[in-house]
């Protein structure tokens, strides 16, 4: 049966297969060769949405899976691999093709393929792995896999010192969040394409044959002598799991309006403005009699479907918008109760949520940018990328609490963190650390910042936004279940309508006509009936709210009724900042 | 090292390659200086002349060793032989020589025909062994009896001597034989490895190109490649065994065991013919001082940031140094090596895990160090290029300096000045020690948001050496050095701070105002003497710190004041700023003009996602970086004629001063400072034309920047009319202002009366500015000979009460309840 060739840039299914078995570290025999054949051709044959997802837990070695990642070190060499000798019949493993010594070995043979290291797609929520996990007819099992990767996500630290399935401590710092050692999923990747190349911090997803592997690393002789001998043993056994990749791979993240319809027929419906905004409201403490929110939830919403669109030169990025939600001072009480249900609000509507409450031991302790281990020399790394608390997928929504910092002294990595943090939300590019490389060398992101406390943020943001004093008044829930598939629809369909946003010539023209009436008569009016002075600054918020606001009309077109709109809500932003 | 050496059939005829090489080592001669000219292919001169050079440079450090006897004795010299490669094999087998390195140029002009050398660049490993083969049988006899020569014998010479003496000794009756059909006595039976006391090296030809990390594929195995990287670590060096030796205990000789690959497995059983026959089990025991061991290090390179597509990580590989290559990287070293890119297979454990991955890895050949200049910046043919093509622009003044913060629109002088400032005057050492410095010192005051951290931070970036800080951020420890404790050796050190790793840089200082006054004046020695003296825990000393200062300031309560005058705005001490040569006030005013272009700006780049394009073509940073570099290699001179004509410009100006100060209006000091920073200037124009004598022309332009800087001054007060700055409301002004910062003196002087009833809420983070009351204030400015009417018009000028770091006057408007009733 001849088997589909997948691109002509990467080998043969059948050829991979071949390799990949023969590098399987417990050798198969002449029978299971045949049937692991057989069981690629007819899972691939399913297509891909029926292919089995990867599950550190239960997925079979030597069988296909796939896996939805992110890429977090690209930087291995390609690696050199001699496939087995062709024409020996479907797959079988050669019983002794090649001497093993290497002494008679024709190194023209030698091919070469590309390896990177990829984890979990980081502060993926249930919700979305459900969507995008379940087959068509394995919802009960999918459900099943979810509980059980919440239960390992909630407690890693009891999981973590006796699962079999954890991974070895080499790639304990590979993962971006911190406190998870060696309990979340990740793979090396193994795409038989030399000139393949993926860029750090993207997401993926791949569809291969499921092994064990040697880590890349460097030789011992980098260490110290007295390390070297410790980890001699540790070395050799450090076998990790492998995915030999057999179709073209396929990009996750940002999630695109097709994926989720291509999912479930049913996720397509999306909800209304009015009911985001309220959804979104209703997160935030409410004002005085109950009151909604809905200033805050709206410049929130322009937040969430921020996004980096383009790039001016300077390093600008465009399109996004990070947001301070500023609690009423003194509002001590609730112990961070308010950033929490914002949390879990937001974690509900939206693919990827990462939560950082930050403090001093955070700062101190866990690294925000990545670190290539050179500098980072420990025993156990090897010669790797470390991941960065920032290093996530394109579209993450990061999600900051300043009120859990405290003071203190701020050592020289909380300061090359706290640096690492104002630079990506300023810029939307983190820093990667590599030796003799200079501190502007990074990789861009797409991030959406939002940060709450009480005091003004000390990072770079946008816009400060006052939330209203809460009253004590407990208030019920909402009476109905919010339609969160559908406010996540919404927020993906708006987010993914930045491409489309046209700003007329005639508008921009009336917007420099208004910059220059506003110059000259101010803002409005402050509380003391004095003019509210409008500068440069101003000019770029409202260009960065308006852009995001046109989303939601549906022509998607900055115009006048845009700039009216984004004025109003930044006056009112500007009187709350005046009163408190 | 067999095990890795990739045989691929290429068709080749090892025998007569090895012929050819023979040929080759035994007749090359180098190319004498007049005859090589013609001899040569055209394309190869350049080439030639550069390797003529080193070779001769390399001769005649080979005639120095040599030894006394052999120096200018034309007649010695001329019955030397004249191969290049023979004479080095004397040295060899004189002990005089360890490296032995083959430059493959030599091959290609010995024979430009050659089919040797591609195929030595393809096959590398296999053509290290012909040659050391070849090498093998053309090395002479060591010249043991010349008394010059003090040749030690090793232990090897003892061996093999030992073996001869049994041989003499016992005759030919083969009993004694080991080791395969050489025997006892006959050097063949020892490994050749083991009698090589020399490491072989290729130098690959120059014309090859130097690759990226990432670059390295698959083809390339086996292959003499050449890769530029920076080196990242390198390991301990550690003895590499080639040839393990035993003794068995048997039948007493000596066996020797080659070894290819970095693991081995010893040899226990004595393999000898004796042995075997009689079944004697001979037991073996290693012998550290017979085995040949040869030096080896790892190290990484990495590619350079250049190399690394956008978006990529830089990658790394791993190079292995062999023998004399050893010990000659160090980290952070721009490298360009050449060398054998080979796979090692795994071996042992790792292998039955691994399947069939190979590691791959590269054996160096030849090193070569890139010269370190200002950060990693190498001079490519294309750069020069560039540079003569700017020499010729006529505009090129104007061009450069626009082509800084090309972004930011308009501040032309400023950036004129910023440009010499990158460019430097020439800093001329007395002969008694004393030095007068050629860095130019700028200060750019003014309003906030106005650009200036863009531009600091723009020159911290063109700069060869910039450093940015923030006043605020450092204190005069910061800025300068400290002494601090080791915490890991206990010792004390000298660490030093952003100005002396400015040395020979630039120095950025933003918010140079919101700097601590004893910090600044820190600043003062470096910015005259352009020293740093230490007396600290014990060490006294003085580093350098050869720097200009770029500072940039807001003046007095952040925003410029039209009402007061320029010195008081700038606040600044006096000493401070005769030490700028030029400082600029660069002031936000709205004008619709400004404002309009500034929204089109904004809307243009959320229209069409870019910067509207500049209407003329800035120079690339590293260009100019080079270009600025090639400028401060000339140190221009002043001709009699400029320096009286300076001379006199500066007596105007002393004058002038004179007039203003009888004026009660002048805004800067004319010093001798000012006459320095006026020759400053002219030189780094001279500098900027590459002409080595200052021109009337620099001279002219430097008294106009000095003119402009001041003009901004003059400027801005001019809106305001002549003598404003001294009108009652401003001093009025003044008085409530060194009250309200006094504040408890003046409740002092109200005599313990309660203040005032009302309760209100002064503003947070402002508590120095206590409330004052009325009644004080009035008193103190009548006092001082105001009238109330001018008090009145002092307080409701909204200029004042707009600006909320004048909150005392909000205060008092606040303490009345009903304003201004009482009077």
């Amino acid at each position: 049966m001849p088997v589909p060739v997948t691109k002509s840039a990467m080998l043969s299914v059948d050829e991979i297969l071949r390799t990949a078995m023969r590098e399987h570290p417990e050798a198969a025999t002449r029978g299971e060769g045949r049937r692991v054949v057989e069981e690629v051709r007819r899972v691939l044959g399913r297509g891909p949405m029926r292919t089995p997802v990867y599950d550190p837990q239960t997925t079979a070695q030597l069988s296909v899976c796939r896996f939805r990642c992110m890429l977090q070190d690209t930087g291995y060499p390609l690696e050199v691999y001699l496939p087995p000798a062709a024409g020996t019949d479907d797959g079988d493993v050669e019983e002794d093709g090649v001497d093993r010594d290497g002494e008679n070995m024709d190194w023209s043979r030698l091919k070469e393929r590309w390896v990177g290291w990829a984890v979990e797609v980081p502060g993926e929520q249930p919700w979305i792995k459900q969507i995008l996990d379940t087959t068509p007819l394995e919802q009960g099992i999918a459900a099943q896999m979810e509980d059980l990767d919440l239960a390992r996500r909630h407690s890693p630290s009891s999981t973590s010192t006796s699962s079999p399935t954890d991974l070895p401590q080499a790639v304990h710092g590979k993962w971006p969040l911190p406190g998870a050692k060696g309990s979340y999923a990740g793979a090396l990747i193994k795409i038989y394409d030399p000139n393949i190349a993926f860029r750090p911090g993207t997401a993926y997803e791949f569809i291969g044959i499921l092994s064990r592997s040697r880590l890349p690393a460097s030789s011992d002789d980098f260490l110290p002598p007295s390390i070297a001998q410790d980890s001699d043993e540790n070395k050799e056994d450090v076998l990790v799991p492998a995915i030999h990749v057999l179709t073209e791979p396929y990009e996750v993240y940002p999630l695109k309006e097709a994926t989720l319809a291509s999912v479930d027929a049913n996720v397509g419906v999306s909800a209304g403005r009015e009911e985001v905004i309220e959804y979104l409201a209703g997160l935030l403490p409410r004002g005085e009699s109950s009151e909604l929110d809905r200033t805050a939830a709206e410049v929130l919403l322009l937040a969430l479907i921020s996004r980096v669109t383009s790039k001016a030169p300077g390093s600008v990025p465009l399109g996004t918008l990070t947001l301070d939600l500023l609690l009423p001072r003194g509002s001590t009480s609730d112990e961070g109760a308010a950033f929490r249900r914002l949390v879990a609000g937001i974690q509900r509507v939206m693919p990827l949520v990462v939560d950082v409450e930050l403090s001093l031991q955070l700062l101190s302790q866990h690294a925000f940018y990545p670190i290539s281990s050179h500098v980072a020399a420990s025993a156990s790394t090897g010669d790797s990328l470390q991941a960065g608390l920032l290093q996530l997928a394109p579209g993450t929504a990061v999600l900051v609490n300043e009120d859990t910092l405290q003071g203190g002294d701020l050592q020289d990595r909380g300061v090359r963190n706290l640096k690492a943090l104002a630079d990506t939300v300023r810029t939307q590019k983190l820093r990667y650390e590599f030796p003799y490389v200079s501190e502007e060398f990074g990789m861009e992101t797409d991030l959406a910042f939002v940060v709450m406390g009480q005091g003004k943020s000390l990072l770079p943001v946008d816009l400060h936004m006052p939330l209203l004093k809460p009253d004590d008044a407990a208030h019920p829930g909402p009476s109905t279940a919010p339609n969160y598939l559908g406010i996540a629809t919404y927020l993906v369909h708006s987010r993914a309508a930045s491409s489309k946003l046209e700003i007329p010539a005639n508008v921009a023209e009336f917007i420099q006509a208004e910059f220059i009436r506003l110059r000259k008569e101010g803002h409005g009016v402050d509380a003391k009936g004095e003019k509210i002075p409008v500068g440069e600054a101003d000019l770029r918020n409202w260009m960065r709210m308006g852009r995001l606001l046109a989303l939601m009309y549906p022509e998607t077109t900055f115009n006048q009724e845009v700039w009216k709109r984004v004025l109003e809500l930044d006056l009112e932003r500007k009187m709350r900042m005046a009163a408190r | 090292m067999d095990g890795t050496l990739p045989t691929v059939n290429i068709g080749v005829d090892y025998e007569a390659e090895l012929t050819e090489i023979k040929e080759f080592l035994e007749h090359y001669v180098k190319p004498a200086r007049p005859a090589r000219a013609a001899g040569l292919p055209r394309d190869d001169d350049a080439q030639a002349e550069e390797d003529g050079e080193e070779s001769d440079a390399d001769d005649e450090l080979e005639e120095g060793l040599n030894g006394m006897d052999m120096d200018d004795d034309e007649e010695a010299r001329a019955r030397r032989p004249k191969a290049k490669y023979m004479k080095m094999f004397v040295k060899v087998a004189n002990r005089q020589m360890r490296d032995l390195t083959i430059d493959l140029a030599d091959l290609q002009r010995h024979d430009p025909t050659t089919l040797l050398l591609p195929h030595i660049l393809k096959n590398t490993k296999r053509y290290i062994n012909l040659f050391a083969q070849a090498i093998d049988t053309l090395l002479p006899v060591p010249a043991y009896n010349d008394p010059n020569l003090d040749i030690v014998e090793d232990v090897l010479d003892v061996i093999m001597e030992q073996r001869r003496q049994i041989n003499r000794e016992r005759g030919e009756d083969g009993e004694l034989r080991v080791n395969g059909p050489g025997g006892v006595g006959d050097e063949s039976m020892f490994p050749p490895e083991l009698m090589r006391r020399y490491n072989l090296y290729f130098k690959p030809p120059r014309n090859q190109q130097a690759l990226a990390v990432r670059s390295v594929r698959g083809t390339h195995l086996g292959k003499l490649i050449t890769v530029r990287g920076i080196v990242t670590r390198v390991s301990e060096v550690k003895p590499l065994l080639l040839v393990n030796a035993y003794t068995c205990d048997t039948c007493g000789n000596e066996i020797f065991q080659e070894i290819a690959s970095k693991s081995f497995t010893p040899l226990a059983e004595c393999p000898s013919e004796r042995c075997t026959i009689d079944g004697g089990r001979g037991k073996l025991h290693m012998q550290t001082r017979a085995s040949r061991f040869r030096p080896f290090q790892e190290v990484r390179i990495q590619e350079m940031a250049d190399q690394v597509p956008v978006g990529h990580i830089p990658r790394s590989m791993t190079i292995h140094l062999y023998g004399g290559l050893t010990r000659t990287v160090n980290p952070g070293d721009v490298i360009n090596v050449a060398g054998i890119f080979l796979p090692t297979p795994y071996t042992g454990f790792r292998a039955m895990r691994a399947g069939l991955l190979q590691d791959t890895y590269m054996e160096a050949q030849y090193v070569h160090q890139m010269k370190k200049q200002y950060h990693n910046m190498e001079l490519t043919p294309e750069i020069e290029l560039a540079i003569r093509d700017l020499q010729t622009d006529h505009h090129l003044y104007a061009r450069l300096a626009n082509s800084i913060a090309p972004e930011i629109y308009g501040h032309e002088d400023v950036k004129k000045a910023l440009l010499l400032l990158l460019v430097g005057g020439v800093t001329k050492n007395v002969n008694d020690g004393m030095k007068i410095r050629g860095d130019i010192n700028i200060c750019l005051m003014g309003d906030p948001g106005v650009a200036k951290s863009q531009l600091l931070k723009y020159i911290t970036k063109i700069a060869p050496r910039g450093v940015y800080t923030t006043g605020k951020g450092s204190s005069g420890v910061g800025l300068t050095a400290a002494v601090m404790r080791d915490p890991v050796t206990d010792e004390m050190v000298l660490e030093g701070g952003a100005l002396v790793l400015a040395d020979n840089g630039i120095c950025c200082i933003d918010e140079f105002d919101k700097m601590e006054e004893s910090d600044r004046t820190a600043i003062h020695e470096v910015m005259e003497q352009q020293t740093i003296s230490i007396s600290k825990a014990g060490i006294t000393t003085t580093l350098n710190a050869r720097t200009s200062i770029l500072a940039a300031a807001n003046p007095l309560y952040g925003r410029y004041n039209p009402k007061v005058s320029p010195v008081e705005n700038i606040n600044l001490p006096a000493a401070l700023l005769s030490r700028f040569d030029i400082l600029f006030l660069i002031l936000d005013t709205p004008s619709r003009e400004d404002d309009e272009r500034l929204a089109h700006h904004v809307a243009y780049v959320h229209m069409h996602n870019t910067h509207p394009t500049l209407d003329f073509e800035p120079i690339e940073p590293t260009l100019m970086r080079h270009y600025i570099a090639e400028c401060r290699k000339i140190r221009p001179i002043v001709p009699p004629a400029m320096s009286e004509y300076i001379v006199n410009s500066y007596v105007q100006m002393r004058k002038q001063q004179k007039e203003e100060e009888a004026d009660e209006k002048f805004h800067s000091y004319v010093s001798a400072r000012t006459l320095l920073g006026v020759l400053r200037l002219s030189q780094a124009l001279a500098r900027l034309r590459m002409d080595d004598t200052v021109g009337q022309g620099d001279v002219d332009e430097a008294l106009r920047l000095m003119e402009c800087s001041k003009a901004s001054l003059y400027e801005h007060q001019a809106t305001r009319g002549q003598g404003e700055d001294h009108t009652p409301a401003s001093k009025i002004f003044r008085i409530i202002k060194d009250m309200a910062s006094a504040p408890r003196q003046a409740r002092k002087a109200r005599g313990g009366r309660p203040s005032s009833a009302d309760e209100f809420d002064t503003d947070e983070g402002e508590e120095d500015l206590d409330e004052l009351s009325m009644i004080d204030v009035r008193a103190r400015v009548l006092a001082k000979g105001f009238t109330e009417t001018q008090l009145m018009e002092t307080i409701l000028e909204p200029s004042y009460n707009a600006d909320a770091e004048l909150s005392p006057l909000l205060v008092i408007v606040r303490i009345d309840g009903y304003p201004f009733a009482n009077f």
